[in-house]
């Protein structure tokens, strides 16, 4: 394998990494709770929600491993912040607005086939 | 359809004659009701119209078409820039991407091609901002997953 098309596939497989990580209801919640650009703690994730602060928290960490989000220390607890970095790759803005298309395609079809 | 490089290809069977899939593309008054739009004119080849986002969260933005050709039930296309939101951001001087619809006549009804190419030219930090964007729709969805949950326990 030459190094190109190894580098090539380790970049492949990190997006696998980040779509597998997104694709969770919870993990989704919590990456849209942190969209807004304001740095939430463990208990503000966990506010609202059924789900118990473990359970966030493992899901954090999740997000945290493939580098969705990013986390910093602040006093006793830590707070946790949206990492867009890797969402300015090239391969994975193809596939949000890939995903767009199929949804207003849908919309089309459901809207031609229904008048 | 695989997504190359720099383009996105996406095909959909849609069990309607050709001559209605082309009225609901270039129609746009059609095109408005299913995708989520406000025009403030047709579509007319060679000019440009502009559209207002109708999601409540975007409602603010508008969007300009910049119609290309127009080649009966066969063929449309328009240059725009995806996702277009940051106010203090001049859109009118990047690349915008080139959006193009092919129909052909199937054995169920239309086969729809649509492709957009050009985004080689769109910067990496507009690409960030344009997941925080689809994540504001996701947003939306994971609300009523979420209602859904909490009354199911």
């Amino acid at each position: 394998m030459s190094r190109r098309s190894s580098s090539e596939a380790l970049k492949i497989q990190q997006h696998a990494d980040i779509f597998a990580a997104l694709g969770d209801p919870v993990r989704l919640t919590l990456v849209a709770k942190l969209v807004g650009g304001k740095p939430h703690s463990i208990s503000e994730l966990t506010e609202g929600t059924k789900i118990t602060r473990q359970a966030v928290t493992k899901h954090l960490r999740v997000l945290e491993d493939v580098g969705v989000v990013e986390s910093a220390k602040n006093g006793r607890e830590n707070l946790y912040e949206l990492n867009t970095k890797p969402f300015e790759s090239l391969q994975i803005y193809l596939d949000v607005i890939a995903k767009q298309w199929d949804q207003s395609l849908q919309n089309l079809k459901a809207f031609v086939e229904t008048e | 359809m695989a997504n190359n490089e720099n383009s996105i290809a996406r095909q959909i069977e849609i069990k309607a004659p050709v001559s209605k899939v082309w009225q609901a593309l270039t129609n746009a008054k059609l095109f408005e009701q299913w995708f989520g739009i406000k025009f403030n004119g047709p579509f007319v080849a060679g000019k440009s119209t502009i559209g207002r986002n109708t999601y409540p969260a975007f409602d603010k933005f508008d969007t300009e078409f910049m119609i290309k050709e127009i080649r009966p039930e066969t063929y449309f296309s328009y240059a725009w820039h995806p996702y277009a939101f940051d106010e203090n951001f001049d859109y009118s001087k990047e690349e915008p991407t080139l959006v193009e619809f092919f129909l052909e006549s199937s054995t169920t009804g239309t086969l729809l091609k649509v492709t957009e190419t050009g985004f080689n030219k769109v910067t990496a930090s507009r690409r960030a901002e344009a997941f925080k964007m689809h994540s504001g729709g996701w947003e939306e969805q994971l609300k009523n997953i979420e209602a859904f949950l909490v009354e199911k326990k």
